[in-house]
């Protein structure tokens, strides 16, 4: 996908976040948060050749999972029922704890392990240096 | 904030400052030159630019405010803490392999400079140093009172005298050593940051009877305070989320680190570092949070006149006396370290970038003119925080979203989007700064303009990014310089 249909999906991620915020819909509003930001790497990630459909699936998963514990944040709270602990907090609150911070951590294992094959692949680096460094 | 009566973290407080003026001193002598002043010299390892990233980021509202936020709402501020795991690698993707690259091709020092080279032409490097200089005002003075409030509360002497220490310590290693010395104090505070979150939150769960209790005792007062959205409701958790999650990467105090970094290829476990090193910091947040206000729904604790207070006052009535003065000079080291990040970018935008945009070329002894910039803007924040309280307050309030919704599009989008425009860039800034400033002044005034909950700032930045991605597609592309174009190819 060229990064102009990926400017204009983040547009229109952007204009429905707008939209569920003024209707008042946080789940919405969460939806369209993480889905702006799975656009936003994989417009980062685009260069000639990248990113290769191995790492854009891991950035579409990394998408579903974090909204998956969004989901489940929602399907588990119950304030009217008995407290059910996981880990010690109540089980929809875990999912934010044990669930959102290390499904988070995985963005950053995916910068590292993508890094030097689809991130900055040495030998475009050195040739673009060679080109228009200044040393 | 209560009085510190205790030796201990007198000296804690006292070694932290004396430690901050020696690395002064030292970082003098490696600078001599603006590369040096404004950008280290390109010469930074990436612990370094790990630690001094979140440390600028994690400023006195991390460990001051956020408890606080905890104390009052519960769950809801988690969302823009916890979002850090991904946020600060979200602005490695973004931003960091093209803006080191091009601070290696072009001699480029501040984001304003990176902006001029992506879109040429005045305005939006004039528009983005505008903004930044707005942003550092307001945050410049609110750190600057927390400053004073903090020294207050450990040397028991009154605001004005706290002011002139503390102010004197910061304003001697910043002019002195520019953002060599912010930097290497930022090293010693991330590190010191980091080992007190942990001990703190051990201190946490201890006083609290483990988390379990904690929670049984929070979901007997109010469920919705320990549940996922906390009591200030979904909405407000989830465009916290969408704000901090998105907006760090538009935070110029964090991503300008990147470009100090000695090599390119250093970035490549930064982001995983970032991450979760901001992650422990907090563990801190939460852990004061939820314990303060288990005591005082235990009866165990008097109801907090200001939750603001829920830090010092567990600090100082429920921790060991030795850890209480390692996060009291923490909690200066975080305020301290975001104070000098903001003083070095403001004397930056008022030096270099407006110069630069205006005349198309630095002034002469630029270095010396930094020093004296970085001098007069403290100066000038500290009296605004003194006299115009309302305003600092109001400016600081609304810096974080303006520098998201401003720099997310202009930079973080435009690096990455040949099609971008220089006019959408200033429509985007000139958004942000509308939208924030319109939409905070209406709500303080007892009239909020949006839906209950949903963050001011998270509005600002869905509405410029919008515009910004509107705006270039409805004006012609201009030609990118070739060295700027192979850059967004790399």
């Amino acid at each position: 996908m060229s990064t102009t249909r990926l400017a204009i999906l983040a547009a229109i991620g952007s204009l429905a976040g707008l939209a569920a915020g003024l209707a008042g819909s946080g789940a919405l509003v969460g939806i369209a948060g993480v889905a702006l930001i799975v656009l936003l790497a994989a417009l980062a990630m685009r260069a000639p050749g990248h990113p290769s459909p191995l790492v854009a699936s891991a950035l579409v998963a990394w998408g579903i999972a974090y909204c998956a514990l969004i989901a489940l944040s929602y399907a588990l709270h119950d304030p009217a029922g008995p407290l059910v602990t996981i880990g010690g907090f109540p089980a929809a609150t875990a999912m934010l704890v044990y669930g959102t911070v290390p499904v988070g951590i995985a963005l950053g294992v995916l910068y590292g392990l993508a890094f030097d094959r689809e991130i900055l692949p040495a030998d475009r680096q050195r040739e673009f240096l060679a080109r228009y460094g200044r040393d | 904030m209560p009085t510190a009566d205790s030796h201990l973290i007198l000296a804690c407080v006292v070694a932290y400052l004396t430690s901050c003026a020696l690395v002064g001193t030292w970082a003098m002598r490696r600078t001599s030159s603006s590369a040096d002043f404004f950008l280290a010299g390109k010469s930074l390892g990436p612990l370094v630019v790990v630690m001094a990233t979140i440390s600028s980021v994690m400023s006195g509202f991390g460990f001051v405010g956020g408890p606080g936020l905890v104390y009052e709402s519960g769950t809801s501020s988690l969302w823009m803490v916890f979002v850090a795991t991904f946020s600060l690698p979200l602005a490695f993707f973004l931003t960091g392999k093209r803006l080191r690259l091009l601070a290696e091709v072009r001699p480029i020092l501040t984001l304003p400079e990176a902006v001029a080279a992506r879109y040429g032409g005045r305005l939006p490097a004039i528009s983005l140093g505008a903004a930044i200089i707005l942003g550092v005002v307001g945050y410049l003075g609110t750190q600057i009172l927390a400053i004073g409030t903090v020294l207050q509360a450990v040397l028991g002497i009154d605001l004005i005298a706290a002011l002139a220490i503390g102010l004197g310590v910061l304003a001697f290693y910043s002019i002195a050593g520019g953002i060599v010395a912010g930097v290497y104090t930022d090293l010693f505070q991330g590190i010191l940051m980091l080992g007190a979150a942990v001990a703190v939150l051990v201190q946490c769960l201890r006083v609290g009877g483990g988390m379990s209790a904690i929670s049984e005792t929070l979901w007997a007062m109010d469920p919705e305070f320990i549940g996922p959205w906390g009591s200030r409701g979904d909405m407000a958790a989830m465009s916290w989320m969408l704000l901090f999650g998105i907006g760090a990467a538009g935070q110029p105090h964090a991503i300008t680190k990147l470009m100090m970094l000695k090599d390119v290829r250093q970035l490549k476990w930064g982001a995983l570092a970032a991450g979760s090193s901001y992650m422990v910091l907090a563990m801190l947040w939460m852990g004061v949070g939820l314990a303060m206000r288990t005591l005082v729904a235990r009866g165990d604790h008097p109801e907090l006149e200001n939750p603001d207070l829920a830090a010092p006052v567990f600090l100082l009535g429920y921790t060991p006396e030795m850890l209480a003065g390692i996060v009291f000079a923490g909690l200066l080291a975080a305020i301290m370290s975001t104070a000098d990040s903001f003083l070095n970018l403001g004397a930056a935008a008022v030096v270099r970038d407006i110069p630069m945009a205006l005349r198309g070329r630095p002034l002469r002894r630029e270095l010396s003119w930094s020093r004296v910039a970085t001098g007069a803007l403290l100066l000038l924040s500290a009296l605004f925080a003194l006299y115009m309280e309302s305003l600092i307050a109001l400016l600081g309030t609304f810096g974080w979203g303006t520098f998201a919704a401003a720099i997310v599009p202009s930079v973080c989008i435009g690096m990455n989007w040949k099609r971008a425009t220089g006019s959408a860039c200033v429509a985007s800034i000139a958004t942000s700064v509308l939208l924030n400033f319109v939409l905070e002044v209406s709500a303080r005034h007892g009239n909020p303009l949006l839906p209950p909950g949903l963050a001011v700032g998270a509005f600002a930045l869905l509405a410029s990014t919008a515009v910004f991605v509107g705006v270039s597609l409805a004006t012609a592309p201009h030609n990118l310089a070739p060295d700027v174009d192979a850059l967004m190819d790399v």
